[in-house]
């Protein structure tokens, strides 16, 4: 081989090593990166709801708030109706048009079950569509009882609230 | 005449192999250039980010904070409307201004619904003809800013109710 030939052999060479490295560095650079503290923020904020859902007044110029209510209607079941109007009002104003299934339960079993009408035949486990993500967040309304309230919300990464 | 005519070629052939080196060289040193570039530009750029999370991490703390502020706060998670009310952070803007950074706080009444829509509240409108509570304005506003929002009871002591709030922190980086 001429002493030319293997010159261009090196420089060829040297040209794809350089643009190796500044494909790899452009990948780096350019791949975007996932927030992390993206679904930490929103299961603040889902247990943030549960919190002060259970805590507001139920009726004006009453001291019994949700969670009484919801205790009330875990021995009367026929008073649950209301229970689940007053909090579907609220949670239709707060989540607006995010897709989410609320269920309280005492034990296992269900008391309340609600959200938008799509979602309610949907499993609790896997209510979301498959580009969505889900944030689950559970708390204990009353010890006694064992009554818990899970809410599932999904979003596509724009935060809850 | 040979002599001379050998010396002229070793000569030349001299000066293009410095030149070849030179060139090298100054190829080297572009590659460099660019490889500092770009890794100073990444560097940068992942400073960039790992200052926003912390501000986020930041403003996410504050929230806590601002709901256990004993000026506001009326025990464990919930705000009192008419603490809040009172609140003048201007009265001691030092303290406000290094607890609160340059984060713009308010808090907004979400049900039972208000009876007027981005009102803010103030004595004279308190507790029914408004809906937005403002705890600190005191910020140098830029164009670059993040909103986090958190769910909170809001305490009416007049007539001792808990409303459904939201506290809303806007981050002007």
């Amino acid at each position: 081989m001429k002493k030319a030939q293997i010159e261009i052999i090196g420089l060829l060479m040297v040209v794809i090593l350089v643009l190796t490295i500044v494909l790899i560095t452009l990948w780096f650079i350019l791949k975007p990166k996932q927030d992390i503290l993206i679904p930490q923020r929103q299961a603040i904020q889902i247990n943030s709801i549960l919190l002060t859902l259970i805590k507001t007044t139920y009726e004006i110029n009453t001291n019994i708030d949700i969670r009484d209510k919801i205790l009330e209607c875990s021995y009367d079941n026929t008073l649950c109706t209301m229970v689940k109007d007053k909090i579907n009002g609220i949670l239709n104003e707060v989540l607006k048009n995010k897709e989410y299934i609320l269920e309280i339960k005492v034990g296992n079993n269900v008391l309340i079950r609600l959200g938008p009408e799509t979602m309610l035949s949907r499993d609790l486990n896997n209510p979301c569509d498959v580009n969505k993500i889900k944030t689950r967040g559970s708390i204990l309304v009353d010890v006694q009882r064992q009554i818990n309230a899970i809410l599932v919300v999904c979003t596509i990464g724009e935060g809850i609230l | 005449m040979e002599i001379n005519a050998l010396h002229y070629f070793k000569m030349k052939r001299a000066q293009v192999q410095f030149m070849e080196m030179v060139f090298v060289l100054l190829i080297l040193i572009i590659i460099i250039f660019i490889g500092m570039f770009f890794y100073f530009s990444f560097s940068l750029k992942n400073i960039e980010e790992r200052g926003e999370e912390l501000t986020d991490i930041d403003a996410t703390v504050i929230i806590d904070s601002v709901i256990g502020l004993p000026e506001i706060s009326c025990g464990v998670n919930c705000i009192d409307t008419v603490k809040v009310l009172y609140l003048n952070p201007e009265n001691d803007a030092d303290y406000y201004k290094y607890l609160f950074k340059n984060m713009k706080i308010t808090i907004k009444k979400i049900y039972p619904g208000p009876t007027t829509r981005d009102v803010r509240c103030i004595v004279d409108n308190y507790p029914l003809d408004c809906d937005y509570f403002v705890v600190n304005e005191m910020v140098k506003i830029t164009p670059k800013k993040e909103v986090i929002q958190n769910a909170v009871p809001l305490y009416y002591p007049l007539n001792k109710e808990y409303a459904f709030g939201l506290i809303r922190i806007e981050v002007f980086k």
